[in-house]
């Protein structure tokens, strides 16, 4: 190592010895999917009630949060916090809904709940707000965005019978500390 | 910076204020300073504490924050507290040269981005918070006119 380099190498240990940190923490970064529309039921009388899933739906928050897997991130956390479901019609046909969170491909995590919702007895409500225990997204992050899936339980026979759409926001908490000496090498 | 000191009835404390620069813009800060000996030389332990008026970092520290946040980095109001020791010389009634070192902790908010567009995905956010720890480094003289 020569001269110079070994005394950069010194002084960025002794700086990182110091506690030379930033912390970076954004309150409520919320994502809204485009709105989703959908057709008017085609009634079929006397269906069951039946689970539907929903393909993966990704989120990204783009460059409002931390790089949570940039060198030098100590302690990322990326906790949810809540899902909103706004629709032009009635959503009485949702009894419970459950949000999941998918592991990226190849990734040793499994897919997790993390938030449901169950419509009271005899609602008919037009919002959906499910909260979570806060669960860290970090893990399940793959290049800044993850997956979710949306498992809906309920009674298609309640389904709208004319074209509705729906609005999806998404929102968690974002912190992160940054050793940037250690970022910075 | 540009600051009054002042004596408080002892030869051995300094307390300070005034108006402080940190090439993004202007601030007041203010200071205390213990110097165990009276003499042509001492080691000085000082504590500061400062506020600075908003003002452009955004290019600066743009690899420290997330990247939406450019806008309201361009007026970004902080405030500080510091720890230093430090060595000051000179006639201690009259001109010192004093050099100082330390860490500082900086406490700086942004307010948060609406409608950042990424993808079809549209997203807003509560304000930025930062708190990071910094080497500081004073340099500088003082005149006492008595």
């Amino acid at each position: 190592m020569t001269r110079p380099a070994l005394a950069s190498a010194v002084l960025a240990a002794f700086l990182a010895g110091c506690g030379l940190t930033a912390d970076v923490q954004v309150e409520r970064a919320c994502a809204r999917l485009p709105q989703q529309s959908f057709l008017p039921a085609v009634g079929v009388p006397g269906l069951p009630p039946g689970t539907f899933t929903t393909p993966p739906i990704p989120f990204t928050f783009g460059g409002t949060i931390p790089d949570m897997k940039q060198k030098g991130v100590t302690d990322a956390q990326l906790l949810f916090d809540s899902l909103d479901l706004t629709s032009s019609a009635n959503l009485k046909f949702i009894q419970t809904l459950t949000l999941s969170v998918l592991p990226p491909t190849g990734s040793a995590v499994s897919k997790k709940p993390i938030a449901t919702y169950t419509r009271p007895t005899g609602a008919e409500p037009t919002t959906i707000r499910a909260t979570g225990d806060g669960t860290n997204l970090v893990d399940y992050l793959d290049a800044g965005s993850f997956n979710l899936e949306v498992a809906v339980q309920g009674d298609p026979n309640q389904l709208p019978t004319s074209s509705w759409t729906v609005d999806t926001q998404l929102c968690v908490d974002a912190k992160a500390t940054v050793d940037y000496i250690q970022a910075a090498n | 910076m540009l600051s009054v000191a002042f004596r408080p009835y002892t030869n051995y404390a300094r307390l300070n204020a005034g108006l402080a620069w940190n090439y993004f813009g202007f601030g007041l800060q203010g200071g205390a300073t213990f110097l165990p000996f009276h003499s042509w030389i001492t080691p000085t332990l000082t504590g500061e504490l400062g506020t600075f008026f908003a003002s452009d970092v955004s290019s600066t520290f743009s690899s420290t924050f997330p990247s939406a946040f450019k806008g309201p980095l361009s007026s970004l109001s902080y405030q500080y507290a510091s720890g230093l020791l430090g060595l000051e010389m000179g006639r201690p009634d009259g001109f010192v040269f004093f050099i100082r070192g330390g860490l500082s902790r900086v406490w700086a908010s942004a307010s948060g981005v609406k409608g950042y567009q990424t993808g079809s995905t549209t997203i807003d956010t509560g304000p930025l918070h930062v708190a990071i720890t910094i080497p500081t480094a004073n340099l500088g003289f003082a005149y006492y006119l008595w």
